[in-house]
């Protein structure tokens, strides 16, 4: 054991850095793309697939349809009305009929022209599907929560360095100006040491019964449950999966790669986690859905910083992110940004200060970084810890105890159930 | 109530026992117990004070180590007593243990069986002539013993032992009104919502059958009188066996209680000296006597019974029905957690449901309470769920919850199941059996992974290589190496693959020149392996540097 000082995961990351740093690894080879002609040459452009068209994917494929260095040449989705709508917006777009459309993820990722993956899919689908962009040598561009479990983003992370990828999250609010000033003023010590956190997410909505009935025309419905456990159709597929708990951990997740982001970002705290958890959520008692509508978490920092995570209705400020430091406090939510003392907002950060790195479109971040091969604005291990927070707060609420996390090793440290709910036995054949 | 004065009015109550019976109490009884899936307790108590009440028995209590515990110190010295009274259904008792007992037996002691007092000791042979009729075997334990047409009849039917429906009130008659214990009470009388035991089977040699219960289909039953008091004779011992009794509010009834005092008197002498009482249970009503259960049973939380009862609902949960009990077992799961104790009963109550016909939706669940609390003990029983087919393609396929829970439970008991299973399975059954494998890191797993890269299903071959990639231990390191220059196109990518992730291993255990020499096989390869050898390359350099 005295030998293993390091994990592999830990040799790993040490790529992270290298993946900007290093010269001469001109991965990125222009693809030969045939398209409408723009002002990027059709030989120049970025050749995109898009992988999950429901309604965040479509949102993100027009984001990159308008982009014109990007020519997108096929789209895959497990529901027919998903996957034929999106080819059709691509075709209308390039005024073609090239788009090719797939039922199965394996056979986008064979084909060797596409550069980069545009990923919008179930929380339970990411690792395996991120994992297997990345071995495929596709850039990526995925959405958030990174993945279901922690252990299935440690294997996103260890994939995406592993294979020297450029990954963007759709963790977009890092690319908006006040989101990115409010992080600034915190992390240069405008309200000086902060020693409380607050996060604000949504609260959840009512539950449902609903009976098992046919599954509708043109949905796999074996294909989109992949590795989850098999249950019957009921009636609960696109974007309702977020209330279930084998698909989702409910708005908490969905938002923890948001505001708890940010709250890291203004906290220098992106590459580590809690130290110590504790908290309790509502969960339905009946229904079909089981992810929590109520929940209020307290971690721990090992700088003796409290961040507590809860719906917005148990926040004294709602939903968004709030420091409070020995000076005063700087609150950020969409379209909002408040301090104590207001003198603050005003407030210039010099050339000798902390300057946190500016994006102001989260698509063109990335398609920048996959010329240029640098960290995009929010890398993968970034997101990895950003998630891990809303997924420990899970775990300590199911189990209902106080629970010791290593965030280093990332385990618990004085809970062997806990550390069981680290990752999820797959259905057959799925493995990551 | 503090802890201490508990301790005192319980001390109290025995002294209280003992003064009331006074020097008329010739006859020692002893309750053993200590391990049981059902709510053992709370049922001692009561059955303590059920046989106190006659004031013919002084009534000892022998608790077995908790389940887990070394049972070798568990030595009761039956030969004191006139009757043993069995509470027990859990591990193995040491062989010198055994032994006494069945001398006590054959010497002519008495042995009182109650209810899952006769699932205990599946292989141990003469506690099962002792006992006559068991929960748990097949035709090979012995037959079933139903009463058709008048008469004992012996079933030799092939089938399993031990069954119940939905708990509920039943009417028990009276097959045998000359036997001391069943001599005076009603022909018919009705027995209170309980378990009615059916399908029990067992050597059945001297038996005499009491009293039956007609288990009606419309209640889950076999449409069979079924055994419910019944006598053995096993050498000179007399042996009275009850199946009633699921937990203290079963043990309410008159009926139960009256036999029981009934049963332990005659097993401890071969006579009855008390008298039926006036409210015994007629043929349509129940009666019951609460003076012996307990409110609050002296250590029990009561939690289990609880328990055994969602459970019991649970069995017939499906898809779209209101998820309310399965949420009370998750709650009582949690509360259980830090109580290996209760933690083991739990666990035990949930393997036999997966045993049961319980809907494949009950199981699913259950794989998933069990995810988190399993042990080494489900091993025979999730294992088993490996090797079986779904009924249909609209349930979930028993392996895969069998591993839901299997993937997560440490143990090498586990990885040896997982292997032999490897053997006798194909398909997806063996493409997720191998994932598991390589999620568990197995190391005694990579011979046979070895040689399933060459498998003609390309499913298998690339889960293989993706399992030994997760290994990542030499051996592992070994074949993959050898599997590269034996494969091609897709194979051949994931065996690389799985080889950068040993060669990433080699790295971070500071094994630098054997990660070189990987990564610097792997530079030869197309894109996109070329591109991450090179990376793992430069992240070595840079370590060294530091």
């Amino acid at each position: 054991m005295e030998k293993k000082t390091i994990s592999r995961r830990q040799f790993l990351k040490g790529a992270t850095a290298a993946a900007a740093g290093v010269a001469g690894f001109p991965y990125f080879v222009p693809s030969s793309a045939l398209g409408k002609a723009g002002n990027v040459a059709a030989s120049n452009r970025i050749v995109m697939g898009c992988i999950g068209v429901g309604s965040q994917g479509s949102g993100n494929m027009r984001g990159f349809l308008g982009k014109k260095e990007v020519q997108v040449v096929a789209v895959c989705d497990v529901d027919k009305g998903h996957r034929e709508g999106a080819k059709k917006t691509v075709d209308e777009k390039y005024e073609n009929n090239d788009c090719k459309a797939y039922m199965d993820f394996r056979k986008l990722l064979e084909r060797k022209d596409i550069d980069a993956l545009s990923m919008a899919l179930p929380d339970h689908w990411h690792s395996i599907i991120y994992v297997a962009g990345a071995r495929a040598g596709k850039d990526i561009y995925g959405e958030k929560p990174l993945a279901r479990t922690i252990h299935g983003g440690r294997a996103i992370c260890d994939a995406v360095h592993r294979y020297g990828r450029v990954w963007q999250t759709g963790s977009w609010q890092r690319s908006q100006r006040s989101f990115h000033h409010a992080c600034e003023l915190v992390r240069n010590g405008r309200i000086g040491k902060v020693y409380k956190v607050e996060v604000g997410l949504p609260t959840g909505g009512s539950t449902d019964n609903k009976p098992v009935q046919p599954v509708p025309e043109g949905l796999d419905w074996d294909f989109w449950l992949g590795p989850a456990p098999w249950v019957p159709y009921r009636g609960v597929c696109h974007w309702n999966w977020r209330w279930m708990m084998d698909y989702s951990g409910g708005q908490l997740t969905d938002w923890a790669g948001h505001h708890i982001d940010i709250a890291h970002w203004g906290l220098g705290l992106d590459y580590t986690g809690p130290v110590e958890i504790e908290g309790k959520g509502v969960y339905p008692r009946d229904g079909i859905y089981n992810a929590p509508t109520a929940y209020k978490f307290t971690c721990k920092y090992d700088n003796g910083l409290t961040m507590i995570v809860a719906n917005d209705r148990q926040q004294p400020k709602g939903m968004g992110t709030i420091w409070y430091g020995e000076k005063g406090w700087v609150y950020v939510k969409r379209g909002r940004l408040e301090a104590e003392p207001k003198s603050i907002l005003d407030e210039k950060i010099g050339p000798d200060e902390i300057k946190l790195y500016e994006s102001r479109d989260h698509q063109q971040n990335f398609l920048d970084c996959v010329k240029s091969r640098k960290l995009t604005i929010a890398p993968v291990e970034i997101a990895h810890r950003s998630i891990s927070v809303g997924l420990l707060g899970e775990i300590a609420m199911l189990l209902g105890r106080k629970l010791k996390w290593n965030p280093e090793k990332e385990i618990f440290l004085n809970d062997e159930q806990a550390n069981r709910m680290l990752s999820r036995p797959m259905r057959s054949p799925w493995h990551v | 109530m503090s802890q201490r004065s508990k301790v005192i009015n319980i001390a109290l109550l025995g002294v209280l026992c003992f003064a009331l019976v006074g020097e008329a109490a010739p006859l020692k009884a002893l309750i053993v117990d200590g391990q049981n899936n059902h709510n053992w307790k709370a049922t001692t108590p009561v059955m303590k004070k059920i046989l106190d009440s006659t004031g013919l028995f002084k009534v000892d209590v022998a608790t077995s180590p908790a389940r887990g515990q070394s049972m070798a110190g568990f030595k009761p010295n039956f030969a004191k007593y006139d009757v043993v009274l069995s509470n027990y259904n859990g591990a193995d008792w040491p062989k010198e243990t055994q032994d006494a007992f069945v001398e006590y037996v054959r010497t002519g002691g008495g042995v009182v069986i109650f209810h899952a007092a006769n699932n205990s000791f599946q292989r141990w042979k003469e506690y099962n002539e002792i006992i006559g009729l068991r929960w748990g075997g097949n035709e090979k334990t012995g037959p079933y013993i139903r009463w058709r047409d008048g008469r004992v009849v012996r079933d030799m039917s092939p089938g399993g032992a031990g069954g119940h429906g939905p708990q509920h009130a039943f009417q028990v008659v009276t097959r045998n009104k000359k036997h001391p214990i069943t001599r005076g009470l009603p022909e018919k009388w009705m027995h209170v919502k309980d378990e009615l035991y059916a399908k029990l089977r067992g050597p059945a040699r001297n038996l005499t059958l009491l009293a039956t219960a007609y288990a009606d289909p419309k209640q889950g039953g076999t449409g069979e009188h079924e055994p419910i008091l019944f006598t053995i004779n096993y050498g000179k011992g007399r042996i009275f066996h009850t199946v009633l009794g699921h937990d203290a509010p079963q043990m309410e009834c008159v009926g139960f209680i009256v036999t029981l005092q009934r049963g332990a008197e005659w097993a401890a002498t071969g006579k009855v000296t008390q008298k039926v009482p006036e409210d015994f249970p007629s043929a349509s009503e129940v009666r019951r006597w609460k003076d012996f259960t307990n409110p609050k049973p002296m250590i029990s939380s009561g939690k289990e019974t609880e328990m055994d009862e969602l459970l019991e609902k649970i069995k017939t949960y499906d898809w779209g029905q209101s998820r309310e009990p399965l949420t009370k077992v998750s709650d009582l799961v949690r509360d259980a957690y830090g109580s290996p104790a209760e933690l083991g009963r739990i666990e035990k109550s949930m393997l036999e449901l997966l045993r049961s016909d319980a809907t494949p939706a009950a199981k699913q669940f259950i794989c998933r309470k069990l995810s988190i609390i399993g042990t080494e003990a489900c091993v025979s029983t999730l294992a088993a769920m490996l090797t079986q087919k779904p009924a249909s393609k609209q349930e979930p396929h028993p392996a895969d919850m069998a591993r839901y829970a299997l993937e997560r439970i440490p143990g090498a008991a586990v990885d040896e199941a997982l292997r032999n299973a490897l053997r006798t399975t194909t398909g997806k059954t063996k493409v997720g059996i191998i994932n598991t494998l390589g999620q568990r890191r197995d190391s005694r797993a990579v011979r046979a992974l070895r040689s399933l890269i060459r498998n003609s299903d390309p499913l298998t071959a690339g889960a293989a290589v993706a399992a030994l990639g997760n290994i990542a231990n030499p051996q592992a390191t070994r074949a993959l190496a050898q599997a590269k220059n034996r494969t091609t196109g897709k194979l051949r990518l994931l065996v690389c693959d799985a080889y950068l992730k040993c060669a990433d291993e080699f790295a971070a255990q500071g094994k630098k020149d054997q990660a070189l020499a990987i990564y610097n096989e792997l530079m030869k390869e197309p894109k996109p392996i070329n591109i991450a050898a090179l990376r793992g390359r430069i992240n070595l350099q840079k370590k060294v540097k530091k």
